[in-house]
């Protein structure tokens, strides 16, 4: 595909991304409160929904095709806690955050300040203080 | 008190009922790789986008590889930009950028573009709050948020930290929503449901947490 269809596309996805996760009412903090305390199983159910859709399309796509295992390693658990709190701290992960700002709630620059110096720091330690293998795709 | 279910049958919220949000995060998640040729997994894309220099680096180099015909040297460049002296340290992790296409394509896509994702991200979520008449610059994070934690110096420490944690969580982690939770769960990885189930499991505990501590 040339490289001007493919930001095309890249932008018409990610304004949809954006504009389904505000519809879903990720960017509303009270929101997320509500989904991570039970108050509220809609959002849960959107991205448990989200994931089902997911699978089944990967299914259907993958047919037979073997894909190779992401391998386990030390820091998916510790990673993933460390996560979890800050996203119940500010409410956000990191495409939340961008979903804050474009609803105009600007403390999420400070947030979005956080994560990016939080992945250089981690980027920065890995090899020094860690350095197990996170598998090919760090995604 | 409304019980959990009550708002999956309302229809006065200005938000989407679940099976709306289910089946448009299912389509991006599904679409994106299917159209843009590598997975769905926003703090891969960010970490891409702080590392831009390094990016950019392996970008020329392979396009330098692409015209000229000293393999070795290219190559050599190409390893160098990607891992600079860390070469010597660890053993190059295999490249997860050249996207396993089946008709054996390999485009490294520049931080710039990952960058206009980003952009779209931000001003589909504007078009969202158009939408509900809630699109506003103003410096809060909502009602809820200040009831934890106001709007002083100490909501902007909380902030600053529970990004550092996000941040350094999600690279530790290899993952985040997006790229553990619908892309590495819905290939059925196993590595992708420990790291969604341990994030979720702490997002929940957190939350409970912050609500018995300042609710």
């Amino acid at each position: 595909m040339n490289s001007n269809l493919r930001r095309a596309l890249t932008l018409a996805i990610g304004l949809f991304f954006g504009f389904a996760l505000g519809n879903i009412g990720f960017a509303d903090y009270g929101e997320v409160q509500k989904m991570f305390t039970f108050a509220d199983l809609r959002m849960f159910l959107s991205f448990g929904g989200g994931l089902a859709v997911t699978m089944v399309g990967f299914a259907l796509l993958r047919g037979k095709r073997e894909i190779p295992k992401r391998p386990f390693h030390k820091g998916i658990v510790p990673g993933g806690v460390l996560f979890g709190a800050g996203w119940a701290l500010t409410g956000g992960c990191p495409t939340i955050t961008l979903v804050q700002l474009g609803e105009g709630q600007l403390p999420a620059l400070i947030t979005l300040a956080g994560i990016l110096a939080g992945i250089g720091l981690y980027d920065r330690v890995h090899p020094r203080l860690f350095g197990w293998d996170r598998g090919s795709c760090d995604m | 008190m409304q019980n959990p279910l009550s708002n999956l049958l309302a229809t006065q919220s200005i938000y989407w009922p679940w099976w709306a949000g289910a089946l448009a995060l299912g389509f991006i998640a599904i679409f994106f790789p299917l159209v843009l040729r590598r997975p769905l997994g926003v703090s891969g894309l960010l970490g891409r986008l702080v590392h831009w220099k390094e990016e950019n680096e392996a970008a020329d180099a392979e396009e330098q590889l692409a015209e000229a015909g000293d393999l070795e040297a290219a190559l050599m460049a190409a390893t160098l930009a990607r891992f600079g002296d860390e070469a010597t340290k660890q053993p190059a992790a295999p490249a997860c950028d050249e996207p396993a296409a089946a008709d054996g394509l390999s485009v490294r896509i520049r931080p710039a573009e990952h960058f206009m994702f980003f952009a779209a991200v931000v001003i589909g979520a504007f078009l969202a709050a158009l939408a509900h008449g809630t699109a506003q610059l103003r410096w809060s994070l909502g009602p809820a948020f200040e009831a934890y934690f106001g709007s002083g110096p100490l909501s902007m420490g909380v902030l600053a930290a529970g990004g550092l944690m996000i941040g350094f969580g999600v690279r530790m982690g290899g993952g985040c929503t997006s790229g553990h939770g619908l892309t590495g769960c819905g290939a059925f990885q196993p590595a992708s449901f420990l790291g969604t189930a341990s994030f979720f499991g702490a997002g929940v505990a957190a939350a409970f947490l912050l609500r018995g501590l300042l609710g």
